[in-house]
């Protein structure tokens, strides 16, 4: 249904935005093992 | 640090010293046991070892690689005929590789020196390794496992979750991945070059080896109760997830490449129909901007996962832990850096171009009070644009890096 854009966008941006940081770190953090593995 | 940069101090008996230089390359079997204070236990173990190539007539040798044994342990090794090493590298996996480079045998069976695997019964993995087989995995599942030899949350959950997680990661048909008891060809494990130092070894011997196709086959093997008094060195949840993160790293697809996928797909695909307006999937759900804003997020994280994953592929090829794949080189033989930057630029000004068209429609209202719908439903997907460019940009420069740096 029809949501109220204001107060809803503002707690939805800030929130997809921190899951997409937390899905950002999980992979780099695997990348950065995969490096260290490698370069040993 | 390689084996041969390591101070690995070495103690031969002359009873067998004898023997070995006279015929070392034709020794046929190393039982290498390594060895962190197993005073309890190491003497029962070698004297079994020492039975069945008595009773087999295997031409072998054991060899105990002791990782810094203060209980006496080196000294119960000194009062047999065991070639004892020392190796002053901390670690489970150091203490084996250590081992394995020292080994004589062309076969090597290697197993705890805690009195759970039976060593005077070693006939099946011999018998698969002169086969022709590359490495013989132990299965204590279709063997047997005594009662109180395994805890029951690794009996019944952990072991049989993760090696089912190895055998759909990697393909393999290996029911006991964590079996401490198995045997291999040493040529043929010492080239894969495992580097792990820790309990990890275990696990990268089995990946490596159905990675790089080396045949593989197991039979069925006992576990009892250890002998020792003392806890083992075992942390049921610690290694489990030391274990799980290795099975990740050497799976670059199902790490990045297939979430990354997903997300770049679904992401992408709903952005597109949402930009052509809202869309009805039921009488009371109507998907519109706020789908929208997640769909945005998605396709950026999902490209980048997807470039994880093309960047990690390739570096583990170069550095020689994953098999050359002829997509993969048709793939990066297309994604050049300059030709990535000329892509980017071309997403980044269409990106700017839709932020700066939301730009004018707010300097239409003297930057007041913006209609969101008409405008969001640009510039959502006009700053996913700009940042996807941006992320081109960073993640080409990175990969074209690391490229110098694998050469």
């Amino acid at each position: 249904m029809n949501l109220e854009y204001g107060t809803v966008l503002r707690i939805l941006m800030p929130s997809i935005t921190l899951v997409a940081i937390s899905m950002q770190l999980v992979f780099t953090s695997f990348f950065a093992a995969l490096l260290d593995i490698a370069a040993e | 640090m390689s084996v041969t940069d390591a101070r690995v101090l070495e103690t031969v008996k002359p009873a067998m010293l004898t023997r070995d230089e006279k015929d070392a390359g034709e020794i046929e079997l190393t039982i290498l046991m390594p060895c962190l204070n197993e005073a309890e236990t190491l003497g029962i173990c070698i004297s079994k070892a020492q039975d069945y190539l008595a009773r087999s007539k295997v031409h072998g040798e054991v060899l105990v690689a002791d990782n810094g044994s203060t209980d006496g342990s080196v000294k119960i090794a000194e009062g047999t005929l065991a070639r004892v090493m020392h190796v002053p590298i901390r670690g489970y996996g150091s203490a084996l590789r250590h081992g394995i480079e020292a080994a004589r045998g062309r076969f090597v069976v290697m197993g705890d020196a805690d009195d759970s695997y039976d060593f005077s019964n070693l006939d099946a993995f011999v018998a698969e390794l002169r086969a022709g087989n590359d490495l013989v995995m132990g299965n204590r599942f279709r063997g047997g496992i005594a009662k109180g030899a395994m805890p029951p949350l690794h009996r019944y959950f952990g072991n049989p979750a993760l090696s089912w997680i190895g055998r759909v990661l990697f393909s393999m048909n290996v029911g006991d991945f964590y079996c401490g008891l198995r045997a291999f060809r040493k040529d043929a494990i010492r080239s894969l070059g495992l580097v792990s130092p820790g309990m990890e070894l275990a696990l990268e011997m089995v990946i490596r080896s159905g990675i790089a196709g080396l045949k593989i086959t197991e039979v069925p093997t006992t576990l009892l109760p250890d002998g020792r008094s003392r806890p083992p060195h075992l942390r049921t949840w610690k290694d489990g997830w030391r274990s799980l993160r290795l099975f990740l790293l050497f799976s670059p697809g199902w790490l990045f490449l297939y979430p990354g996928l997903t997300l770049l797909t679904v992401g992408l695909g709903m952005a597109l129909l949402l930009q052509l307006g809202p869309i009805s999937m039921a009488p009371n759900l109507k998907l519109d901007l706020h789908t929208l804003l997640v769909c945005c997020m998605a396709t950026i994280v999902g490209l980048q996962s997807v470039s994880f994953a093309v960047i990690a592929r390739s570096y583990a090829t170069v550095r020689g832990f994953l098999p050359r794949s002829d997509r993969l080189e048709k793939i990066l033989g297309f994604l050049k850096l300059e030709r990535l930057l000329v892509v980017a630029l071309i997403v980044g000004i269409i990106g700017f171009a839709g932020t700066m068209w939301c730009l004018i429609r707010w300097s239409d209202v003297s930057f007041g009070h913006l209609e969101y719908g008409t405008v969001l439903r640009i510039l959502m997907p006009s700053t996913t644009l700009v940042a996807i460019s941006m992320q081109l940009v960073f993640t080409s420069f990175f990969a074209a890096l690391l490229e110098i740096a694998a050469e």
